[in-house]
């Protein structure tokens, strides 16, 4: 093995990555060689430091205020009724309805993404479907919120007219066409950050449109 | 809850059998906080701010970079707050996010050149207890982190700071194992450099 | 104050000083609130204008719809002012103009109600969810949210929500804070400057002109929409935009480049100015102008 074929495996080598056979082999190298011996002690003296490296750090500032005054003004849809006799609410409250209640308010499916949530999901290998691994778990976690949020509509669907429920729906169908085309495009740029990015708002307005539909409803 | 419906695929539940108080009491305050009480969240702001700035900080390699990071973290924290399902501590559900966050910020700053650390600028880290090899050791390092490529630097603090494996990083970040690997190559190359001796 | 109800039967029994409509029966109430008080309406079906005026006195005209009667409650600082039903509220169609002392803070739910406030100079809130709602005047604090109708806000508010699902947001001559979403519609904003501004919607597209304070800083984002940015030639700001297969117009600074030769995606990072604001901006398929205003 060669010096340059020694350095190329340093780092698999120190990480414990190697077939048995390569590590042998970069071992009998390291022993008779003063330099890379000496990248290797290098390379330990990095990663012992960086291990022993503070997990924690103070901010040189109380970064809270700025923080309440986003999340405070920026109402977050809550699940407080707003007659507490009329509704039960709550999150408990609402996973019941959801455990309980098999009727679905849509009465199609709005778009893939819920039925992927309703149907076990193969995950596919990554090469084949395009979808980094990470995304499939996000939106599975997406997904799971929705259909909560959907079940949780529907035992309210009473007191939303037809007209209503359509209209909801037809744009949640609407969102799940974005979110079908946005995941078309993270399939061939998957490491987007942006296109990450509008996935996730994308979810999240949906989840919002959802809590915004249940809350308001819910004042009846 | 139905603990059937609660199960993530490849990922334990710690179902501990006596409650522990701290895990407890953050139950209660993240429920309280998916509810619409933010002082609940301001406690879980306080118990978290801490180990997420320090990821915060490193990723971006500045502090106020750094600071903004955080709070954005938790801001997003707050609007995802319905989705989490209270299976695990509230702190390993929040780190993916602030690894997200810093590094979705990360492409959008990258146009900005190097960011120069002056000689007076103390991190904000505390002095490690024990000294590593050399004195001084402890604080170049920060700073040479701080002066790597950025994508470079994401790898090293996910895998030799933070130790993430690989496949873990690449879930977290989108990038394939190999490009992963590739990044840590250099990042440990450049460091080794920078330290000198 | 002992509550004011107006039962049907003893409507039918007064002499009214309004002529009962087809609708329903005819309301007039009114009563003495202090200025600068909450004023509440809550009104399932039908429509709720209110209008500010310097009395310190609330004054609920208009009709009600069969089987419903309007409650006028409160204290000296709160008037309430509720139509009740026998049965499904919003089976009840009423419409009701309240006037209310021009400083009032004022909140409004409705169900399947257009909602429109002016002359008011307090905070305003407005809830419906088949309805349009539009609030002018000169309040300060507007939050304006329905799923089927737009939103029209024209006020130098300076915190600003308004959201609505299906319908289009239109805000003009705020600043400040602002939040303007929308699902299926068009979000447009006009105003002066803005230290959070918040712009997004999924199928529509998504108009800013304005300024931006020295830290401010503006989102705009559509799934299937355009971004229309116009903004002062001397904005001092970092931009990040970015669409995956839209076009992207810069009067501002640089073209934008393709991220790379196998996608469409562009994307365009610059500063101007003091780079002081930050700007971003996301699209998937709609193009990105900006241009000076």
């Amino acid at each position: 093995m060669t010096c340059a074929e020694a350095m190329d495996r340093l780092d698999d080598y120190v990480d414990g990555e190697l077939s048995e056979a390569e590590f042998q082999e970069v071992e009998l190298h390291l022993g008779m060689c003063a330099a890379c011996r000496d990248e290797e002690r290098r390379l330990r003296a990095v990663l012992a430091h960086a291990a022993a490296l503070p997990r924690e750090a103070t901010p040189a500032r109380d970064l809270w205020p700025e923080i309440a005054d986003a999340i405070t003004h920026r109402p977050r849809l809550v699940w407080l009724p707003r007659r507490p006799a009329l509704v039960p609410l709550g999150i408990a409250a609402a996973l019941l309805i959801a455990a309980v209640s098999a009727a679905v308010l849509v009465r199609r499916q709005p778009g893939p993404a819920l039925s992927t949530a309703s149907a076990p999901v193969t995950v596919q290998p990554a090469a084949l479907t395009g979808d980094p691994p990470h995304l499939l778990e996000a939106e599975r976690e997406y997904d799971r919120a929705t259909s909560e949020l959907l079940a949780a509509l529907n035992a309210r669907r009473d007191s939303l007219s037809p007209a209503t429920v359509a209209m909801v729906e037809e744009n949640l169908r609407t969102i799940d066409q974005a979110l079908a085309q946005i995941r078309a495009a993270l399939r061939q740029d998957p490491t987007s950050p942006e296109l990450n990015h509008l996935l996730t708002s994308t979810h999240q307005k949906k989840l919002e449109v959802l809590q915004q539909v249940i809350r308001l409803g819910a004042r009846l | 809850m139905d603990i059937a419906l609660c199960q993530r695929a490849g990922e334990d539940i710690a179902i501990t059998g006596s409650p522990d108080p701290d895990s407890e009491h953050e139950r209660v305050l993240v429920r309280r906080a998916q509810e619409g009480d933010a002082t609940a969240f301001e406690q879980l702001y306080r118990t978290n701010v801490r180990r997420i700035y320090a990821l915060c900080y490193r990723l971006a390699g500045e502090a106020t970079l750094a600071e903004e990071l955080a709070q954005d973290v938790f801001v997003k924290a707050w609007q995802k707050l319905a989705s989490f399902r209270l299976e695990s501590a509230f702190s390993s559900w929040l780190y993916p996010i602030a690894v997200n966050v810093a590094l979705s910020e990360r492409r959008a700053r990258r146009r900005r050149t190097a960011r120069i650390t002056s000689t007076d600028d103390l991190t904000p880290f505390e002095k490690p207890k024990r000294a590593a090899a050399g004195p001084e050791t402890g604080f170049d390092l920060e700073r040479a982190l701080a002066l790597l490529p950025e994508g470079a630097r994401a790898v090293f603090v996910l895998h030799d700071v933070e130790g993430y494996r690989h496949e873990e990083i690449g879930r977290l970040t989108g990038v394939a194992t190999g490009t992963s690997k590739a990044q840590l190559h250099r990042a440990r190359k450049l460091l080794r450099e920078a330290l000198g001796r | 104050m002992g509550m004011t109800r107006l039962p049907l039967a003893l409507l039918l029994a007064l002499p009214l000083l309004a002529r009962p409509s087809a609708a329903g029966e005819a309301v007039d109430v009114h009563r003495p609130a202090a200025r600068g008080g909450l004023v509440s309406i809550e009104n399932a079906a039908g429509s709720i204008h209110v209008v500010g005026w310097e009395r310190a006195e609330v004054a609920v005209t208009g009709a009600v719809g069969r089987g419903g009667a309007v409650n006028v409650t409160g204290g000296p600082n709160r008037t309430r002012i509720e139509v009740e039903a026998d049965g499904n509220p919003q089976s009840v169609h009423s419409d009701l103009e309240v006037r209310v002392p021009a400083t009032s803070r004022v909140e409004i739910e409705g169900f399947s109600a257009s909602i429109t406030v002016a002359d008011v100079s307090g905070a305003v809130r407005a809830e419906s969810v088949n309805g349009s709602i539009a609030v002018n005047g000169s309040m300060t604090d507007v939050r304006a949210e329905t799923v089927n109708g737009s939103v029209e806000v024209s006020a130098p508010a300076a915190h600003v929500s308004a959201e609505s699902v299906n319908g289009s947001v239109t805000v003009r001559g705020a600043s400040g804070d602002l939040e303007a979403t929308s699902v299926n519609g068009r979000v447009s904003v006009t105003g002066g400057t803005f230290t959070r501004a918040r712009l997004e919607s999924v199928n529509g597209s998504v108009r800013f002109e304005g300024k931006l304070g020295d830290g401010g800083w503006l989102e705009a984002e559509t799934v299937g929409g355009s971004v229309d940015l116009v903004l002062p030639a001397t904005v001092g700001a970092d931009f990040t935009l970015s669409t995956f297969s839209g076009e992207i117009q810069n009067e501002l600074g640089p073209a934008a480049r393709r991220v790379s030769r196998y996608t469409t995606e562009k994307e365009l990072h610059f500063t101007t100015g003091n780079g002081k604001a930050r700007i971003n901006v996301h699209t998937l398929s709609g193009g990105i102008r900006v241009r000076k205003q």
